[in-house]
């Protein structure tokens, strides 16, 4: 980026002879070399604006992070290192092969070129099918961003975000608002819950109730390997999530989650009511146990868990321990750096088919392969950003 | 021709030393009167409070800045002043000297551009220097009134304060909830803030102080009142609709008068009938921007004869409207929408609202027939 | 050579093609530079009747013309369609992409499609933004804070300004590394960096910044766009997200941005300055770096749009301090401009004019700034009129004011004709009245504590609304009218000699319309701001001296 770059000697007429080989040379450059400078410069700028586009996410990424490390801590192991260390290599290698390709552009070796270029997009979609599988998986489980942050906790309560689990059931709609306390020295709500199915005809404001049926309280029994099952579906257990519903509540808010054991998703004629009262004081003796052995019932106080945990779910559970408030942070800073990342790779599949068309074509020549060019420092650039994103997601410790 | 230009520019920076301070204190010597609260207690409480509230406020000072009203002033206005003599002297300085060129070189018939350095090293690191210098000392000068500020003070009278759209709330050390901001003379303030829907910003120009307030955050605002009276307090951070009548009033009491205040607000909720306290309250507490008095929808449903109606809700169910209905529409608003408002917002007054100035404003809903 | 010559020679960029699609797909820098232009004026015209919707409600305090909800989107367009379609683009995009290649010397920008693609980006932005007027209008004020931008009843209308917003940023960002590339790579032979026109040096930190800056405003408006697609919640604190941060985010593009406005208004005024002056800058150099040091400080001073926002006061104490540091450049700037007019041979003619209403207006928003810098005064200050006066004085009475300076200088170059000269003097003058007018009475009213963007207002206040309201409209007249001549005189003008100012710069040297590669022969590299040699010569404006024989050859090779 030196001093002033020699050129424009002739003139800019029509006998402006380019004097050079390929004819993507442009009529405004002086030659290849300068055309390729130029373009060079171009790619090196449009780099560093990626970089700084990028930066607000990082920089939002280490203030949340420094202010709430336990949300970080807590919230990656729902990550999968396994997808992600996959994800990483196969970056790499498409990486090399984009860097390649530049090589025998250079060489003009069109068949390594192509062979190159179509290693690199195999390569970027295969990255975003496993980024696919990930993403399946969490909207599955309703770990996500925001608002939409609704995972299924597990039994009773016990508020472990279940891991590589499903859920079984439908999760209801209705939320009983804030001044319900949670007893910290146990596990559970001190509220008193009934849930209903209830189905509806019409939609809308018209929507009118048809019929209500109350549900039992599930009966939880482990299964050894994963989550505990309901024996006696389709049964009801509560579920306790800040970001369940009304965000906008101080406090903890509860939901039920009903499972069939079917898997089936039921309708919009069809929905949970769940309601709840705040349950009297445990005991008048101020034993917060005194009403441990009784299921809930409406005006009782909830206890649980009704399960005996397997001792994984115990050791997860002492390690892992409820989530901290506004978990769902960690998921949207998660999304919103995986996602537009991920809108990168996919802006450079549509380059490198591109690029593949024209080298099918045999445009490029050892002359002129500028595009190939930028659109491998583009890719490295891309490969570098999720570089930084695995460790910093998925590797906290 | 250098040499004229530098003793120009000398000129100009010990008029600037001088001007800064001697504006200074000019205007600032002589504030004008304001009308100040008795304290005196020859009124009967109640009044006393009503006549101070239904006070002008001031709107006194000079040209550029109102009556300085609080400790924090002193440094702030002194800055001023002397930002504005020098940006006067700057200001006076470039224009003359623009103007005059204009004239004496303008193109005529005969005239031709001279000679003269397209450059000049000495005068341009000068006038490197020189506004350099005078920045550091205004940087200073700053931030040194700003320090003022921020330091903690002992023995200072801690408010609550919360805004929402578009009403103030202050709670006092007592439990005591007023809308508007009422301080003892002399005596350090603390005011402690929250927002409970969007920005605010808490802002008394004769204080000089400005904060914004942030959802579930605090931030901190200090300041010592020296001067008795009815001041402004405005909303400065942009928060909608009724941004611009989000102002209220602070009243800065004599020595004893806010004591008095504290127990004169205790005994008018104590006398007052439940349908006066309601209705004082919806005219305070900002609720009438939402609601009318008259049967015309806002962004919630009218109060008019609403007392009893059977209403339907968002989701579907029919609730009538009764005191239970409205002490939930008050703590939770948005636990039972009404269906034609489902899509308003309005933010609980849980906690903002004693049990009898819900009762009264039950009573008062109940009144509108 | 002489003017005639050449303008017969080759046809010129208006005549080399004809028709719609010539123009809709054309590569051309100038044809594009025209288009955006007619663009802004367009967007300038609609962001002014904002303004004067704004200013006459404020007549009279509580309801004059309209309710306080219409209010807040009478500003927020106003502020929206100023900043984003009239300021930011205005020299840069329209009279940088027209001007840029020819005072290089060069036939076009690096990358000509990249251009055109910024192009349609500005004006499908420009669309996006203006959709939100029909879908209920942003009342957010132009810099969206949250939580109150994230309502979810106005999502209507903020999804498409965010968009819009977003989009326009990018367009911003293509011209600006567009810009980087051709200053970089096409300088020809013998223009070194030092012998670069200053509106060029202007250009490029403007463009150093727009790149630079530019994409942190896009990836916030791009979340403020998932806040309400997805609702995300990084900036919602319900959600547990950060308000603040948001703040953080937008001003460190938009403090920069205050300077892509106003560091290519302060390079068409050193142009202005030494073109009708007759002689050449005084301090080239210092004006020069004091151009990319501006860019570059106007990174480190976010902050001070946060003081009172709950920032540390260690943080305030720092943006403080590195506030000061940009008043520095922009200081030495002034002392050049008012040295350049020592001893010069002063013509003034309408762009003139305008350059020295930027001097003084540039002065009055660059002192009122100070104010703003100290911390204790900008406490009682910030979010008054004060504010709203000061950066007024800065965006509109030193940007707006260099880019209609700029507009009219060109305007022979680029279109081929003259304007009306009497009538631009008038207006003019109307701009400098009618904006002073304008604005003083807001230092005072902010001083006294008028909180900004209020819909109503004590009345001790109203007198200082009154006048402003006059002036706005004076305002409004002058350059209502300024838009109509320059439109006729487009077609009907006087044709345009080739150097109508008796300008040293390459673009003086281009026929007037420029041909479509710019030059109809490689222009000769003449020393910067030489006017030893440029004689008027009538009707033909300034021609360059027959240099007499045997005298020893004053270009550069």
């Amino acid at each position: 980026m030196g001093d002033s770059h020699a050129h424009h000697e002739g003139g800019h007429g029509d006998d402006h002879g380019h004097g050079h080989g390929s004819p993507f040379i442009q009529h405004h450059y002086d030659d290849a070399k300068h055309q390729f400078d130029s373009g060079k410069l171009g790619i090196w700028f449009f780099l560093t604006q990626e970089i700084l586009f990028f930066s607000a996410l990082f920089v939002a990424y280490i203030l949340y992070r420094h202010h709430h490390p336990e949300i970080f801590a807590y919230a990656s192991h729902y990550l999968d290192v396994k997808w992600g260390a996959i994800n990483t290599a196969v970056l790499i290698v498409s990486s090399l092969s984009a860097a390649w390709a530049v090589r025998c552009a250079q060489l003009g070796q069109r068949r390594g070129l192509i062979a190159c270029l179509v290693i690199t997009i195999v390569c970027a979609f295969g990255f975003l099918g496993i980024k696919y599988v990930e993403y399946t998986h969490k909207v599955h489980e309703g770990i996500l961003f925001g608002r939409k942050f609704d995972p299924c906790v597990s039994s009773g309560g016990a508020q472990l975000i279940t891991k590589k689990n499903e859920c079984h059931g439908t999760k209801a709609s209705q939320c009983v608002p804030a001044n319900i306390d949670q007893m910290p020295e146990q596990p559970g709500w001190q509220v008193a819950c009934k849930a209903y199915e209830v189905t509806y005809q019409g939609a809308g404001a018209a929507r009118t109730e048809v019929s209500r049926a109350e549900l039992p309280v599930c009966n939880m029994v482990s299964t050894g390997h994963g989550p505990p099952r309901a024996e006696n579906p389709p049964c009801w257990e509560i579920q306790s999530n800040p970001n369940v519903c009304a965000p906008d509540k101080e406090g903890p808010t509860v939901a039920a989650l009903v499972h069939y054991g079917d898997g089936r998703v039921r309708g919009s004629t069809f929905g949970i009511d769940l309601q709840c009262e705040p349950a009297p004081e445990p005991s008048a003796d101020g034993d917060p146990h005194a009403d441990v052995s009784h299921g809930p019932g409406f005006g009782q106080p909830l206890v649980v868990p009704s399960t005996t945990p397997s001792a994984h779910d115990l050791k997860v559970q002492a390690s892992m321990g409820p989530p901290p408030e506004h978990t769902n942070m960690f998921f949207s800073i998660y999304f919103a750096m995986t996602g537009l990342h991920g809108i990168h790779v996919l802006f450079g599949i549509f380059v490198f088919i591109w690029l593949l068309i024209r080298a099918i074509k045999g445009h490029f020549t050892p002359d002129y392969f500028g595009p190939i060019d930028y659109a491998a420092l583009y890719w490295h650039l891309v490969d570098l950003i999720w570089i930084f994103l695995f460790p910093l997601l998925y590797l906290i410790h | 021709m250098k040499n004229r230009l530098l003793s120009v520019l000398a000129l100009v920076i010990s008029v600037a030393v001088l001007a800064g301070p001697a504006s200074a204190q000019t205007p600032a010597a002589e504030p004008p009167a304001a009308a100040e609260p008795a304290a005196e207690p020859k009124t009967p409480n109640v009044l006393w409070l009503e006549e101070i509230e239904a006070q002008p406020w001031n709107t006194g000072g000079n040209f550029w800045l109102p009556t300085p009203a609080a400790e924090e002033a002193d440094p702030s206005d002194f800055m001023f002043y002397a930002v504005l003599g020098l940006s006067i002297f700057f200001f006076t300085g470039v224009t003359i000297a623009t103007v005059y060129f204009v004239i004496k070189y303008r193109a005529r018939p005969g005239h031709k551009a001279q000679p003269s350095p397209s450059h000049n090293d000495t005068l341009e690191i000068t006038w490197t220097v020189i506004p350099t210098i005078i920045c550091v000392f205004l940087f200073l000068g700053g931030w040194r009134g700003y320090l003022a500020f921020t330091a903690e003070r002992g023995g200072a009278l801690q408010i609550d304060v919360t805004g929402q759209k578009w009403a103030w709330s202050f709670t006092y050390p007592n439990g005591t909830v007023d809308n508007n901001l009422h301080v003892p003379v002399g005596q350090p303030v603390r005011l402690r803030m929250t927002s409970t829907d969007v920005l605010h910003s808490f802002y008394v120009p004769n204080f000089r102080v400005k904060q914004d307030l942030v959802p579930r955050r605090y931030t901190y605002l200090q300041f010592t009142p020296t001067r008795p009276g009815v001041y402004r307090l405005y909303c400065t951070e942009y928060c909608g609709k009724d941004h611009s009548m989000m102002k209220v009033r602070v009243i800065v009491h004599e020595t004893g008068g806010y004591e008095r205040y504290l127990a004169t607000v205790e005994e008018r909720s104590a006398t007052l009938p439940p349908v006066e306290l309601g209705k004082q309250l919806y005219e305070k507490k900002g609720c009438a921007a939402c609601h009318s008095i008259d049967g015309s929808p806002r962004v919630g449903p009218s109060w008019k004869g609403i007392w009893g109606e059977s209403a339907k809700m968002a989701d579907g169910s029919t609730a009538t409207v009764d005191a239970q209905y409205i002490k939930t529409a008050i703590e939770e608003p948005n636990a039972q929408k009404r269906a034609e408002f489902a899509g308003g917002q309005m933010t609980s007054y849980a906690g903002l609202l004693s049990e009898k100035e819900i009762a009264g404003l039950i009573a008062y809903i109940e009144s509108l027939k | 050579m002489s003017s005639q010559a050449t303008a017969s020679a080759e046809p010129n960029y208006f005549e080399v093609t004809k028709g719609f699609k010539s123009w809709a797909l054309t590569l051309d820098h100038k044809r594009i530079g025209l288009m955006y232009l007619f663009g802004i004026l367009f967007s300038l015209l609609l962001g002014g009747a904002f303004a004067l919707l704004v200013r006459t409600e404020l007549m009279m305090p509580g309801e004059t013309i309209s309710s306080a909800d219409t209010y807040n989107k009478f500003f927020t367009l106003h502020g929206a369609v100023m900043i984003f379609l009239v300021i930011i683009p205005g020299i840069p995009a329209a009279l940088g992409n027209i001007m840029l290649p020819i005072q290089l010397g060069a036939p076009d920008v690096a990358f000509p499609k990249l251009n055109l693609s910024s192009f349609y980006l500005w004006c499908t932005g420009a669309a996006c933004l203006l959709l939100s007027i029909v879908m209920g209008s942003v009342d957010t004020g132009w810099t969206f804070y949250t939580p109150y931008s994230l309502d979810e009843s106005k999502s209507g209308a903020i999804i498409p300004a965010v968009f819009g917003v977003f989009l326009l940023g990018f367009s911003s960002i293509f011209t600006g590394l567009n810009f980087l590339v051709t200053v970089h790579k096409f300088r020809p032979q013998g223009m070194g960096w030092f012998q670069m026109p200053l509106n060029l040096w202007a250009l490029y930190a403007t463009a150093l910044m727009q790149v630079l800056a530019t994409p942190v405003l896009g990836i916030t408006v791009l979340l403020l766009f998932v806040e309400h697609t997805l609702h995300i919640g990084i900036f919602d604190p319900t959600l547990g997200g950060d308000p603040v941060l948001f703040q953080h985010f937008f001003w460190f593009y938009s403090h920069p941005a205050v300077y892509i406005m106003i560091v290519p208004a302060m390079g068409v005024v050193s142009e202005l300055m030494t073109t009708f002056t007759r002689k050449p800058i005084f301090g080239y150099r210092f004006i020069a770096y004091s151009s990319v040091s501006l860019a570059l400080l106007s990174f480190l001073v976010w902050g001070h749009h946060m003081f009172v926002s709950g920032q540390s006061p260690l943080a305030n104490m720092v943006f403080s301090a590195l506030t000061f540091t940009v008043g520095i450049p922009s200081a030495i700037k002034v002392f050049n401009w008012v040295g350049t007019l020592y001893k010069g041979d002063i013509r003034l003619q309408t762009p003139m004019l305008y350059a020295l209403s930027f001097i003084i207006m540039f002065t009055i928003g660059g002192l009122t700034g100070l104010f703003l810098a100290i911390l204790a005064t900008d406490v009682h200050l910030h979010d008054t009129y004060f504010v709203v006066a000061h950066f007024h004085y800065v965006m509109m009475g030193s940007a707006l004011v260099a880019f209609l300076g700029a507009l009219h200088y060109w305007w022979p170059k680029f279109t081929g004709r003259m304007y009306p000269e009497r009538l631009a003097q008038v207006c003019s003058i109307g701009v400098f009245v009618g904006f002073n007018l304008t604005f003083l009475p807001q230092f005072v009213m902010g001083s006294r504590g008028m909180p900004r963007r209020y819909w109503d207002y004590d009345p001790e206040f109203t007198i200082y609304h009154q006048l402003s309201t006059v002036g706005a409209f004076i305002l409004g007249v002058s350059l209502f009218v300024v838009v109509c001549y320059l439109m006729v005189s487009f077609k009907k003008g006087r044709k345009a000699p080739k150097n109508p100012w008796g300008g040293t710069t390459l673009e003086w040297d281009a026929p007037s319309p420029p041909t479509l590669y710019n030059f109809p022969e490689p222009p000769v590299i003449h020393e910067l701001y030489d006017y030893d040699d440029i004689v008027e010569d009538g009707d033909n404006g300034w021609v360059r001296k027959p240099r007499p024989a045997g005298a020893p050859p004053k270009e550069k090779h």
